[in-house]
C-alpha cells in the first residue's frame, strides 16, 4: 500500500501545479483542465475515426480508381448502387445475417446457464466452449469450408452414412449464406457466452436466497430474479452481435469470396470487391456510406439506451 | 579560433556543438551517397524458391558492382496488388515487379512506368523475347521487362486415358468423345475449382480464341465487341455441351482451384484445363502420371492461338536511380539469371533462346513458340471490373447453363457502362 501510493503522491502535486499555472495563464477559467484532458482522446478520435468517415463520404461523390485523378460525379454512385441488383442481394444477406446472428445471445445465455456450475470438470468444458474465441475468424472459416466440402467434408460423410446425397452448401445460392452464418455463429456464441458468464458471476446472491425463501422455483427464479439482473449484459451482447453481423466480411472472403456468382456477398464484402478488384474507390465508398448509415441506427440506439441508463443510475 | 576558446566552458560547448553538427552533416552526406548506390526492389514473388533465387541474383549483382547495395522488399501477392497503387505514387522503388497486359497499361496510362523501348534495343532483347513483347507494350513502346510466363492447357491422368484406350484429343469432337467415354466408365471427365473464379476463364478464353480468333477476342477484351454478339453466343453453346452432359465435376464452386487437383491425381477425374500448377501442387513422383495436351482445335482454319500469361518487372517513373535500375534489369535479363529465377518459381523464363534441363519445361517453351499469337488471360486482358463481373457470370453459367441469356445481357450492360 505505502509503496504503491508513495510515488503517486509525489506526482499528483506537480501535475496540479502545472494545471494551476495553466489555469492562471488562461485567465482562471475552469474549462482549461477538462479541455486539456479531453484534447488527446478527442484529437485521436477525430484523426482516426471522424476524418476517415468524412473522407469516405466525400470520396463517394467521385469516380476514382484509387490512384489517378478523381472526377466529381455527385450522387451518380448512389444512383448506380440503388439500381445494382448485386446491392439488393447484399442487402438481403445483411438482413439474414442480422436476424440469424441474434441467435448468438440466446444460445450464449443458455450455454452460460448450463456452464455456470461450480464443478471442477466444468472448467474444462468451459474452456472448450471458449475455444472459437481465441481462433482467428479466418481459421474458423477455413475449417468450416472443409466441413462443407461436398466430397471429403464431414457433412458429406455423415450424409453418405445415412445413404443420402450431401448438399453442396457453399455452391448452393440459397444455402450458402446460412452456411457462412453458422460458421460465424460458432464464434459469436462463444463471445456472448463469455459476457453472460461474467454477468452471472455478478448476480446478487442475497436476492436469490431471498427469492428462494419466498418460494421461487426454477423458471420463476430465472424469469423474475436472474434475467432482470442480466438485462444490461443481454443488451450489450445483442447490440454488439448486431454490429458484428453487419461488419462481417472475413468469413465470406475466406469461404466463398462472395460466391457462387455473388450470392453470398454482404455490403462490407461488396465494398471490398468494388474497391480492390474493380478499382472503383468511389463506388466502394458509396457502399461504405450506406453501410455506415445502417450501422448508425444501431449505434444510436445503443448510445441512447446507455446514456439513459447512466442518467437513471445517477 | 576553436583552439583558443576551447578552454572556456562556452567554447567547449560550442566545439561540441560544431562537432555534433559535423557528425550530423557527414551523416546526411553519407546517407545521400549511400542512397545513390542503393537499389530498392519491391516484389510479390515471395515463394521460398523465388525469394532465394532473387536474393542470389541481387548478391551476384552487388559483388559485380562494388558499392551497390540492393534492398528487396518482399510482399505477398494479394497485399501487393493493393499496395502497389500507393507506393508507385508516394514512395516509388527503383524496380517493381508486376503483371503485364491490361494491368500494366492501367499504370502506363498514368505515366507511372518508365519507357524501356531504348533499353530493349540496347540490350538486344526484342528477338529472344519476341512472343512476350506484345504483353509489355503500350502502343509501340515497351514498359516492362518480361521475366517469366505461364502456359495453359489440359492436364490429364495418363493411367485413366490408357485404361480407356484414349489418346490426347486433337479436335473438340474428339475431346467430347473422350469425355463421353470417361463418363461412361464412372469417371468425372473434367475437374475444375471455380471458388476463386479464374480457372473458368480458360474455358471461355480458349473457346473464343479457337472459334473466333485472336483479333475478335482482344476486341471483346477492349470492350469493342458485344457479349450479346452471335459469335459469343456460339462460344457459350459450345461450352454448354459438356456442362449439360454432366462432364464437369459437380459443385465446382465449392472447390478452390487447388482443391480440385486431387480428383485428377487420385484417378477420379480425367482432365483439368489449367496451368503448370497442377504439376507443382503434386509430389514429384506423381509428375510422370500427369500428361499435357493443348486445347484442341474447335473450328478448322482458325490459327493456333494460345494463352500465355506473362509477368514482368518495371522501373517506376518516380524511381531515384533509373540508370542503376536499368543496369540491374540488364543483368537480370541474362539467360542464366532469368532461367534460374523462373526455375525457382516453377514457371518458364521469358526468353526462347534458353535451354532448360527439364523436358516438361522445354516442351512448354516449344508450345509457346508454336503459337501464332497469344492473349494472356481474361482477368489480365480486360478491364478489372469487367473481369470481376465476367468471371462471376462464367461461374453462374457453369452451374446454371440455362441462364445464358440473362448472364450475357448482364455482362454486356456492364461492358457498355465500363468502356463508355
Amino acid at each position: 500500500m505505502i509503496l504503491s501510493s508513495g510515488p503517486a503522491r509525489t506526482v499528483t502535486p506537480s501535475w496540479r501545479t502545472v494545471l494551476a499555472r495553466l489555469r492562471v495563464r488562461a485567465g482562471g477559467g475552469d474549462l482549461v483542465t477538462p479541455a486539456l484532458l479531453l484534447l488527446p482522446p478527442l484529437s485521436l478520435f477525430v484523426l482516426m475515426i471522424v476524418s476517415p468517415i468524412l473522407q469516405s463520404i466525400w470520396i463517394s461523390l467521385y469516380e476514382w480508381d484509387g490512384t489517378g485523378p478523381a472526377t466529381w460525379v455527385g450522387l451518380a454512385n448512389y444512383r448506380e448502387l440503388f439500381a445494382d441488383a448485386q446491392f439488393y442481394v447484399s442487402l438481403k444477406n445483411n438482413a439474414l445475417w442480422l436476424v440469424f446472428f441474434l441467435l448468438a445471445p440466446v444460445i450464449g445465455l443458455a450455454l452460460a446457464l448450463f456452464l455456470n456450475q461450480k464443478l471442477l470438470e466444468m472448467r474444462l468444458v468451459k474452456s472448450l466452449f471458449f475455444m472459437p474465441l481465441v481462433l482467428a475468424p479466418v481459421i474458423v472459416g477455413v475449417v468450416f469450408t472443409w466441413f462443407y466440402d461436398p466430397t471429403f467434408g464431414i457433412i458429406a460423410i455423415l450424409f453418405r452414412a445415412i445413404g443420402s446425397t450431401p448438399p453442396a452448401i457453399l455452391s448452393n445460392e440459397t444455402l450458402v449464406t446460412f452456411g457462412i452464418i453458422v460458421a460465424a455463429l460458432w464464434a459469436q456464441v462463444a463471445f456472448c457466452l463469455v459476457l453472460f458468464l461474467a454477468g452471472l458471476s455478478q448476480l446478487d446472491s442475497e436476492m436469490i436466497a431471498a427469492a428462494r425463501l419466498d418460494g421461487a422455483e426454477r423458471w420463476s427464479l430465472f424469469r423474475y430474479i436472474v434475467l432482470p439482473q442480466l438485462r444490461p449484459v443481454a443488451f450489450t451482447a445483442s447490440i454488439l452481435t448486431v454490429i458484428m453481423s453487419l461488419r462481417n466480411f472475413d468469413m465470406i472472403a475466406v469461404m466463398t469470396q462472395g460466391g457462387p456468382y455473388g450470392s453470398s456477398t454482404v455490403l462490407a464484402y461488396q465494398m471490398f470487391d468494388a474497391t480492390i478488384f474493380s478499382f472503383r474507390a468511389g463506388y466502394g465508398a458509396a457502399i461504405a456510406t450506406v453501410l455506415f448509415a445502417i450501422m448508425s441506427i444501431y449505434i444510436a440506439v445503443f448510445l441512447w439506451h446507455s446514456l439513459r441508463q447512466e442518467a437513471r443510475e445517477r | 579560433m576553436l583552439g583558443e576558446s576551447a578552454m572556456t566552458k562556452r567554447g567547449l560547448s560550442r566545439r561540441a556543438a560544431t562537432a555534433g553538427l559535423a557528425v550530423l552533416l557527414t551523416g546526411i552526406a553519407g546517407a545521400a551517397s549511400a542512397q545513390a548506390q542503393t537499389l530498392t526492389i519491391n516484389t510479390d514473388r515471395s515463394g521460398a524458391g523465388q525469394k532465394a533465387a532473387m536474393t542470389k541474383i541481387a548478391a551476384d549483382f552487388e559483388s559485380k558492382n562494388p558499392g551497390v547495395k540492393v534492398v528487396i522488399n518482399f510482399s505477398d501477392v494479394e497485399s501487393y496488388k493493393t499496395s502497389i497503387r500507393n507506393f508507385l505514387v508516394t514512395t516509388p522503388p527503383d524496380i517493381a515487379f508486376w503483371f503485364t497486359g491490361a494491368r500494366m497499361r492501367a499504370f502506363t496510362k498514368r505515366n507511372l512506368f518508365e519507357d524501356l523501348t531504348d533499353f530493349f534495343a540496347e540490350q538486344k532483347l526484342e528477338e529472344p523475347m519476341k512472343p512476350f513483347i506484345a504483353a509489355v507494350s503500350d502502343g509501340d513502346k515497351r514498359f516492362m521487362l518480361p521475366t517469366n510466363f505461364t502456359t495453359w492447357g489440359f492436364y490429364y491422368n495418363k493411367d485413366l486415358f490408357e485404361k480407356a484406350g484414349l489418346t490426347p484429343p486433337k479436335t473438340w469432337d474428339e475431346l467430347m468423345a473422350a469425355a463421353a467415354k470417361l463418363k461412361a466408365s464412372g469417371i468425372i471427365p473434367f475437374t475444375i475449382g471455380t471458388r476463386d473464379l479464374w480457372a473458368n476463364d480458360l474455358w471461355f478464353d480458349y473457346l473464343n480464341l479457337r472459334e473466333n480468333g485472336l483479333e475478335f477476342h482482344m476486341a471483346l477484351m477492349d470492350g469493342k465487341e458485344s457479349y450479346t454478339d452471335p459469335r459469343i453466343k456460339k462460344v457459350f453453346e459450345l461450352w454448354a455441351e459438356p456442362i449439360k452432359k454432366g462432364y464437369f465435376i459437380e459443385n465446382a464452386s465449392s472447390y478452390g482451384w487447388q482443391e480440385a487437383i486431387p480428383f485428377l491425381s487420385q484417378g477420379k477425374a480425367g482432365m483439368y484445363l489449367l496451368g503448370p500448377y497442377v504439376r507443382t501442387s503434386l509430389p514429384a513422383e506423381l509428375h510422370d502420371k500427369i500428361g499435357f495436351f493443348k486445347f484442341p482445335e474447335v473450328k478448322p482454319g482458325v490459327p493456333n492461338f494460345e494463352e500465355l500469361s506473362v509477368n514482368g518487372v518495371a522501373i517506376p517513373s518516380g524511381a531515384k536511380n533509373k540508370a542503376l535500375a536499368k543496369q540491374f534489369l540488364a543483368f537480370f535479363a541474362q539467360p542464366e539469371n532469368i532461367a534460374a529465377f523462373a526455375k525457382a518459381g516453377a514457371v518458364l523464363p521469358s526468353r526462347i533462346d534458353v535451354t532448360l534441363d527439364d523436358p516438361f519445361s522445354m516442351s512448354q517453351i516449344e508450345h509457346a513458340k508454336a503459337a501464332k499469337g497469344s492473349s494472356q488471360f481474361y482477368d489480365r486482358d480486360t478491364d478489372p471490373e469487367m473481369a470481376q463481373i465476367g468471371m462471376r457470370g462464367f461461374q453462374e453459367f457453369l452451374a446454371n447453363p440455362e441462364r445464358v441469356d440473362t448472364i450475357l445481357q448482364r455482362l454486356d450492360a456492364a461492358r457498355v457502362r465500363i468502356f463508355k
